[in-house]
């Protein structure tokens, strides 16, 4: 097994806290929420398990200090969030749920080949079109089929969400931009209003006189 | 399809950026060294990004740095990148795309200066093509793909954005590297975005220039545009959430592939590029900035 400190990316003398926090900011970069749509799912959720050990590994050494656990990990099972999305009124039909199962499980195509023998389309049928397309990067067609499926069945929930946690995924990208410093339309640089300013001061200062004292 | 990778420099420290020279001069040097000086023309930011994007997940890498004067910077010795078998793989991928690049360009139409240019680059393509027949062979089957969607005026932008996007995916993951099978997965998603991006970033910068030349654009089909009633300003308009849409979703899946690799250097440049850079790009290309991607740096 891996160090646990390594794994959370923190010193051995790390404080508590400091554990604690490396270990929430990992388990909000692998949460299941986080990869929902997304074909490496399931590296994720290793990902996620081995953070979860490790954080489990250093409190139960560190337990004598009575520190704890406090915080449980998510997704300890490994299933995760996708027991969620089975709750759209469809389970009857063993088909659609068939196919739901081969998408969560990242066998794509075989699940696109058994869509495409049915013909009656159904909003059931465009969402599910729609999530495969989205592990399969094609986000246009991804985008479309979800739509189509909230506007024949406006009432559904999970159709509803999903579109939005599509459209949500450039938010939180851009946010974490953001938190990075990025700023749209803030390219035109600070930089060049200095080299602007450096060849004017030294043209003046060529010419005999100095436009910027210091320098 | 090159020139957009770039970092975002204002947010980069001063060191990542030397690093970022010294990689771009290695990978220029491995193109010279073997490929031969002609070559050298094709260099782009993107191999550069390669480059250090490779290094990065290189467990065995033995990339070091050495000052060194260049034919392009005779004044001052420069740090370089040498001994890396990252940066000679950058700079033959280079190579190879611009070839096909050249190719694709003599087909649409711009036949001489894509045959002067072919001529100046044949011999290293040669070169190239020898040490990775395979990889050409796909390549060149992917692009081929490409054409004919193009000839059918194919209004599937995911299909034919996933011919390149399979290219790059191709290329991301050589063997050299050792890759866990996981891993692999996960660069080769990065790859798949990333060619995906690159293509579709392409084609709307592209927009007006293709209208005018008559060329396809995946854009102009999926969505309908006809030269004699559209006016190109609101259809820009009107298709950019769609096209911010799948740009932005492309780059947010680079981001979580890129977190579930296991990166031993390189992190800081990286992370500016694919969180900063790239997104910086595609606001000017949505928003009509026309910039020269390949400034030197």
């Amino acid at each position: 097994m891996k160090n646990p400190y390594e794994v959370l990316g923190v010193k051995e003398t790390a404080s508590d806290a400091e554990v604690k926090k490396a270990y929430r900011d990992l388990v909000k970069k692998y949460h299941p929420d986080q990869y929902a749509d997304n074909p490496l799912k399931k590296l994720a959720e290793e990902k996620l398990r081995e953070v979860n050990d490790a954080y489990d590994e250093i409190t139960r050494t560190r337990a004598n200090r009575g520190t704890g656990s406090g915080y449980s990990g998510y997704n300890r099972s490994g299933t995760g969030s996708q027991s969620s999305s089975n709750q759209s009124g469809y389970q009857n039909n063993t088909i659609f749920n068939d196919i739901r199962q081969k998408i969560n499980n990242g066998q794509i195509n075989e699940a696109d080949l058994l869509l495409e023998k049915i013909s009656v389309r159904t909003a059931e049928w465009y969402f599910l079109k729609g999530l495969l397309s989205f592990k399969r990067g094609w986000y246009d067609a991804a985008y479309n089929h979800v739509q189509t499926a909230c506007n024949m069945d406006p009432n559904n929930f999970e159709y509803r969400q999903t579109l939005s946690r599509m459209s949500n995924n450039t938010n939180t990208y851009r946010q974490s931009s953001h938190n990075r410093g990025y700023q749209k339309n803030n390219d035109t640089d600070i930089c060049s209003i200095c080299t602007a300013l450096y060849c004017a001061d030294c043209c003046c200062e060529c010419a005999g006189g100095d436009l910027i004292a210091c320098c | 399809m090159f020139g957009y990778i770039h970092p975002l420099k204002p947010e980069m420290k001063v060191k990542d950026y030397e690093k970022f020279r010294a990689y771009y001069c290695g990978v220029c040097h491995s193109i010279s060294k073997r490929t031969g000086q002609s070559a050298r023309l094709a260099l782009t930011y993107d191999a550069c990004f390669y480059a250090i994007f490779l290094d990065a997940l290189y467990m065995d890498s033995e990339t070091s740095f050495e000052t060194f004067r260049c034919i392009r910077h005779p004044v001052n010795k420069r740090p370089m990148a040498v001994n890396s078998s990252c940066t000679d793989y950058a700079a033959d991928v280079n190579v190879i795309l611009a070839w096909y690049n050249l190719m694709d360009k003599y087909i649409d139409g711009d036949r001489a200066k894509a045959k002067t240019a072919m001529t100046v680059m044949k011999r290293g393509f040669e070169r190239c093509r020898k040490r990775y027949s395979k990889l050409c062979d796909q390549v060149s089957k992917r692009l081929d793909d490409l054409h004919h969607l193009e000839q059918e005026k194919s209004t599937n932008i995911d299909l034919v954005s996933e011919t390149f996007a399979d290219i790059i995916k191709n290329i991301a993951c050589p063997d050299f590297l050792n890759l866990t099978e996981q891993s692999k997965e996960a660069v080769q998603w990065l790859g798949y975005n990333l060619g995906k991006w690159l293509y579709l970033i392409d084609a709307f910068d592209d927009l007006e220039q293709d209208v005018e030349k008559k060329q396809y654009n995946p854009f102009l089909t999926r969505y309908g545009y006809n030269p004699d009633l559209s006016n190109m300003e609101e259809f820009k308009k009107e298709i950019r959430p769609q096209a911010e849409f799948i740009l932005v979703n492309c780059l947010d899946q680079i981001t979580k592939a890129y977190g579930l690799i296991d990166v031993t250097r390189n992190q800081e440049i990286i992370e500016n590029i694919i969180y900063m850079g790239m997104l910086n790009k595609t606001d000017q290309v949505l928003q009509g900035v026309k910039k020269n991607n390949e400034k030197s740096v």
